[in-house]
């Protein structure tokens, strides 16, 4: 009997438990479901906030285009006249398929065809022709006589006009400067500078792909000596496509319109204000090491962390930036590599690895908004708070030192140059000197960890 | 403040949580939600056994061996709870889960016999369960 007892009580004392336990752990289910419910409006009210901006400054889905085709002597050789059995040139090729684009392209709202010529005082004459017109040109060759290149003047003259008509400028040149007067030679960065000054002041950027066709036909040089010009028969010679605008369109045209661009870019005025970017702490892919850890429990992105290196341990943890938005060049890994940068106030911070988003990386939810991983090391403080920041610097790409010349007189020996190309480079970057030295920069709060 | 009291009780012992990218988690969610359950399971254990079976119901179950007993059952829900708490909040495990969960075994087994200090003596059967000090009849 006593033993029933036992049994019995045994069995209410099972009981108990399981009640007691049942609704400890109801309590414990409420309040981690209450804490990430205000954590979550916290999240969203910031994840509201700060996509925002690039959704205001969203890429445009059309834009208005206006194509400049410098038609002077010298780009006769890219645009020799058709025969049966002859293959079109790189450019022809090229060409072709920008106006083309630009006309039926479903990117292009209203679009306009000039072919850029100087008059007999030197003076730019921007033709506006049909898209037919400017077909013939390219597939038939220019029938025109057209002497020299003021390149400032033509720039100027195109820049303007779709300025006052709010297009995006594609301006096609070898950018091979041929003013009346050689002294302008001198001044040739100056005066770039001077005749894009109106690119600067409207917030416009610029950007320059440089390409090389096989020439056919009269080479004039800037460098008149040894020879005033030289018959070329398929010698690769450079040529330019600059595209000025608002940084949306510019890059509308450059992705969309334009697509398969040539390896050698460089991009002027561009700026990205908000790169979504967070400290990826507790993801599988980016296990960081030594202590480290995300000021707010929930934050997301994570923009704050906690931190304490020591000396056997330094800190080192992975930022997701996402640079999708960014001009493709500047989106490759190798360039990524040579040129960010990361720095900090408060703490000896320095790169470790840049990697891109891979497929296994992409298909991950938490990650897929980011488009590259940078590693950083931090081992040691200097002080007990302050920001660490990847940062990408306004840099001059190395391929317009190597396809810069001081004499482009004989393009067969030294192929692939353009006279002083560094100098008309040198007089765009002048124009956004003052800008901010970044393309983008993405900060990191940071506390020592107590 | 109970955040960093329980984070401060158990820190003390263990060190800084491991991986430390999940100090926030341990020190905000795990560390205050076990220990108050530690508390509160503990005592309502200690409850059970002095006012419950052994006052209102006369169990019989008044021996040292049979507050052992409970004793045990209260270190083994020591135990799983802390393991949940981490699983449960999608931490990482690591050896020091279970330094954790070991350490909040100890606090139960202290917790347990403190709170039967301070209550047997209210209970009919067991007051001298598991010894007679420092009541004295």
């Amino acid at each position: 009997m006593f033993n029933k007892k036992i049994e019995t009580n045994l069995l209410v004392l099972l009981l108990c438990c399981g009640l007691l336990l049942s609704g400890c752990f109801k309590k414990q289910s409420r309040e981690a479901e209450d804490e990430p419910e205000i954590a979550t409006t916290g999240g969203q009210s910031r994840g509201t906030d700060t996509p925002a901006p690039p959704t205001a400054a969203a890429t445009p889905e059309k834009v208005d285009v206006h194509v400049y085709l410098e038609i002077s002597n010298g780009m006769k050789g890219f645009m020799p006249a058709a025969a049966a059995g002859k293959e079109a040139t790189t450019f022809q090729n090229n060409l072709l398929n920008l106006i083309s684009e630009v006309q039926d392209g479903r990117y292009v709202a209203e679009k306009g065809f000039y072919l850029a010529k100087e008059d007999a005082r030197s003076r730019p004459v921007l033709d506006s022709v049909s898209y037919n017109t400017m077909k013939s040109y390219i597939v038939s060759g220019i029938r025109d006589d057209v002497r020299g290149t003021p390149l400032p003047a033509m720039l100027k003259a195109a820049l303007q006009n779709s300025i006052d008509q709010g297009a995006v400028s594609i301006i096609i040149s070898d950018f091979i400067h041929g003013p009346s007067d050689q002294g302008q030679f001198i001044s040739l960065d100056a005066d770039i500078r001077s005749s894009l000054r109106e690119a600067e002041h409207q917030g416009l950027a610029i950007a320059i792909l440089g390409n090389t066709s096989e020439f056919f036909g009269t080479y004039h040089p800037a460098v008149k000596k040894p020879e005033v010009s030289r018959r070329l028969n398929g010698e690769e010679i450079p040529y330019y496509i600059w595209v000025i605008g608002k940084q949306e369109e510019v890059q509308v045209v450059t992705n969309r319109v334009l697509r398969n661009l040539p390896s050698q870019q460089a991009y002027f005025g561009f700026e990205y204000e908000a790169v979504p970017h967070a400290a990826l702490l507790k993801e599988k892919e980016f296990r960081p090491s030594g202590i480290v850890y995300c000021s707010s429990r929930n934050a997301d992105p994570c923009t704050e962390i906690s931190l304490q290196p020591a000396k056997q341990e330094p800190v080192e943890f992975t930022v997701g930036l996402d640079l999708s938005s960014l001009p493709m060049s500047m989106q490759r890994t190798d360039y990524l590599k040579r040129n960010l940068q990361v720095s900090s106030t408060g703490s000896r911070a320095s790169m470790v690895a840049v990697t891109a988003a891979d497929e296994s990386i992409k298909a991950i939810p938490g990650l897929a908004r980011y488009s590259h991983f940078v590693r950083v090391r931090v081992p040691e403080l200097t002080a007990s708070s302050g920001s660490i920041s990847v940062q990408l610097p306004q840099v001059t790409p190395t391929w317009i030192n190597a396809w810069s010349t001081d004499n482009d007189n004989n393009p067969a020996a030294d192929p692939k140059k353009t006279y002083q190309l560094i100098k008309i480079i040198d007089g765009v970057q002048a124009l956004y000197r003052d800008q901010s030295d970044f393309v983008f920069k993405a900060t990191i709060q940071f506390n020592k960890a107590d | 403040m109970i955040q960093s009291f329980f984070s401060g009780l158990y820190e003390m012992v263990l060190g800084r949580p491991i991986p430390a990218n999940f100090t926030n988690d341990y020190r905000e969610v795990v560390f205050p939600n076990t220990g108050l359950m530690l508390f509160i399971i503990t005592l309502g254990i200690v409850i059970l056994y002095y006012y419950v079976l052994n006052r209102l119901m006369s169990t019989g179950l008044y021996k040292t061996q049979h507050w052992v007993m409970f004793l045990i059952l209260n270190a083994i829900i020591a135990f799983i709870i802390p393991v949940t708490q981490v699983t449960g909040n999608e931490i990482e495990t690591h050896s020091y889960t279970y330094m954790f969960a070991f350490v909040n075994v100890v606090y139960s087994l202290i917790l347990f016999f403190v709170f039967s200090l301070l209550l047997k003596r209210g209970s009919v059967q067991a007051w001298t369960t598991p010894m007679k000090w420092p009541n004295k009849k």
